[in-house]
């Protein structure tokens, strides 16, 4: 199995929003970094992917299978996060712990209890008196505790502080060790996948902006730092985006080698989706 | 499934001991109401008619259980997480097991009420009573009809992802649609409502059996079709 998650232009039409012709690939052993403004569509595709909503067109095979009828022994192989919490607030972890265990065949209670206290999250409380946070880091404990070969991520680390986050990506890092794993991480703190991620794929407005390698991202895309006359020489296909301040023009590019005597700074992952997002 | 079962009985025991209080609440009433009686039993239809749906009480309230159970896990949504977890069929299937058992121990407690009914009171001066063991099959059809009814609400609840919606749908259609006709085909002459319409001939029951056992199939095809659509959950 070359790719964990391979999406083949999916569409599917919605009242307020489409999503089209969405295309990327997970490749095993990598952390893919799922990237967009909200409403771009990302949670829309990892529904698509977890097969909780069937697509108009397009195929999505995970882990070797179609998605949307994925046998249980390979859903059991796949961890999932949502953007809140998803399991009755009325429970604590002491009965989550339980449900799971008849849920997944592989369930490990005493890696979930581990996890448990290395987040310093309460047993006995139930989930209701839960912050944000610690939903989040329930979330990822479930999730790591079923010995799952791909993990699905839907904004793990919004609403953690610096530290817990810090965490976490360490946590998914020690997962990443194994190289038969895969992530999927979609998330607002691009900052994150600076750390984490092999590839990037950037949605917007319902459709795939690009799927790069971040090393390559990294060589490919410079913001220069123009004047209106260096704009205005520029070929504009050359502009992603552009960002005018009080004294300089600055251009995100894929081509700055065509203009080597103007300043350039790398960008980071979220200078590129805020310039494509700005162009488009 | 199993632990899907372990989520439902904990996250619903409430309605388990509500059940369990109604069951009691209905026999003390049931008794009440016969000591208080009057005593010619062909003046009391009200009351005949109050004893007939007690039985019915205790069941309805875990049959309740069972549409909110999944209305509460889309908005929660735990449905969503089962789902990744589960193969929709399962999924299905475990509310379909819902469903049978709630209706075996619903069938058992109607039964039991009827019998303590029965054992329990009889009318001061006449020493019968207002519900006989005679009256168990018509009583354990209704019970099972309502079942298969919460069945059907249950893609319903799916599509509306409301429980109150689903059952205002379906408690019109049902009222105006099956019901009221019923009610007004066995009305007497003079106005007033038969007690025998409250029986039901063996052949009925297997035509009814019958029609209720499509009615499940069409139900679990269309709950099955929109956890796999997934537009709801």
């Amino acid at each position: 199995m070359e790719n964990s998650i391979e999406i083949k232009g999916i569409s599917k039409k919605y009242a307020q929003f489409q999503l089209n012709d969405v295309s990327f690939s997970v490749p095993c052993g990598t952390v893919m970094g799922f990237i967009g403004e909200n409403g771009a569509g990302k949670t829309t595709t990892i529904r698509a992917i977890l097969g909780l909503m069937k697509p108009d067109s397009g195929s999505i095979t995970v882990l070797g299978g179609e998605a949307g009828s994925l046998p249980a022994d390979v859903k059991e192989r796949i961890g999932v996060v949502f953007d809140g919490l998803a399991f009755p607030e009325t429970l604590n972890a002491v009965q989550l712990d339980k449900v799971m265990s008849g849920i997944y065949k592989n369930w490990s209670s005493e890696t979930f209890f581990g996890f448990m206290d290395r987040f310093s999250l309460p047993l006995k409380k139930k989930f209701r008196t839960f912050s944000r946070g610690m939903e989040m880091r329930l979330s990822m404990a479930a999730a790591l505790s079923h010995d799952p070969l791909l993990l699905v991520l839907d904004e793990p680390t919004s609403g953690l502080d610096p530290v817990m986050r810090s965490e976490i990506l360490d946590i998914l890092l020690d997962f990443m060790q194994d190289e038969t794993h895969s992530i999927l991480i979609s998330t607002h703190i691009t900052s994150d996948l600076e750390h984490i991620a092999d590839y990037i794929t950037f949605i917007h407005k319902g459709r795939v902006v690009f799927t790069e390698d971040r090393n390559e991202m990294r060589e490919k895309y410079r913001i220069l730092k123009c004047t209106e006359e260096d704009v205005q020489r520029m070929d504009k296909a050359d502009i992603i985006g552009m960002k005018k301040t009080r004294f300089t023009v600055e251009v995100l590019t894929a081509a700055a080698d065509k203009y080597p005597d103007i300043v350039a700074d790398v960008p980071s992952i979220e200078d590129i989706m805020v310039y494509y997002v700005k162009e488009g | 499934m199993k632990g899907l079962w372990y989520a439902y009985l904990t996250l619903n025991r409430k309605y388990w001991i509500g059940a369990a209080i109604a069951f009691v609440v209905v026999i003390a009433a049931g008794v009440l109401i016969m000591v208080f009686a009057d005593d010619d039993p062909a003046s009391m239809g009200a009351e005949s008619l109050m004893m007939m749906i007690m039985p019915w009480v205790a069941p309805m309230v875990l049959s309740e259980a069972i549409c909110r159970d999944l209305e509460a896990n889309i908005r929660r949504r735990f449905a969503q997480y089962s789902l990744c977890a589960v193969t929709h069929r399962t999924y299905v299937m475990f509310y379909f097991t819902v469903l049978l058992a709630t209706t075996a121990v619903g069938l058992v407690l109607a039964v039991a009420t009827i019998l303590a009914l029965c054992g329990c009171a009889q009318l001061p001066l006449t020493g019968s009573g207002l519900i006989s063991p005679d009256d168990i099959p018509f009583s354990l059809f209704v019970l099972a009809m309502g079942n298969v009814f919460t069945w059907l609400m249950m893609p319903l609840t799916m599509e509306l992802k409301s429980h109150e919606k689903a059952g205002l749908v379906g408690g019109l259609v049902l009222g105006f649609g099956v019901v009221m006709p019923y009610v007004l085909t066995n009305i007497s002459s003079d106005g007033g409502l038969q007690l025998s319409m409250f029986t039901v001939s063996t052949e009925d029951m297997l035509i009814g059996s019958a029609v209720m056992a499509v009615v499940t199939v069409i139900a679990w095809l269309w709950l099955l079709h929109d956890v796999k659509k997934g537009g709801a959950v």
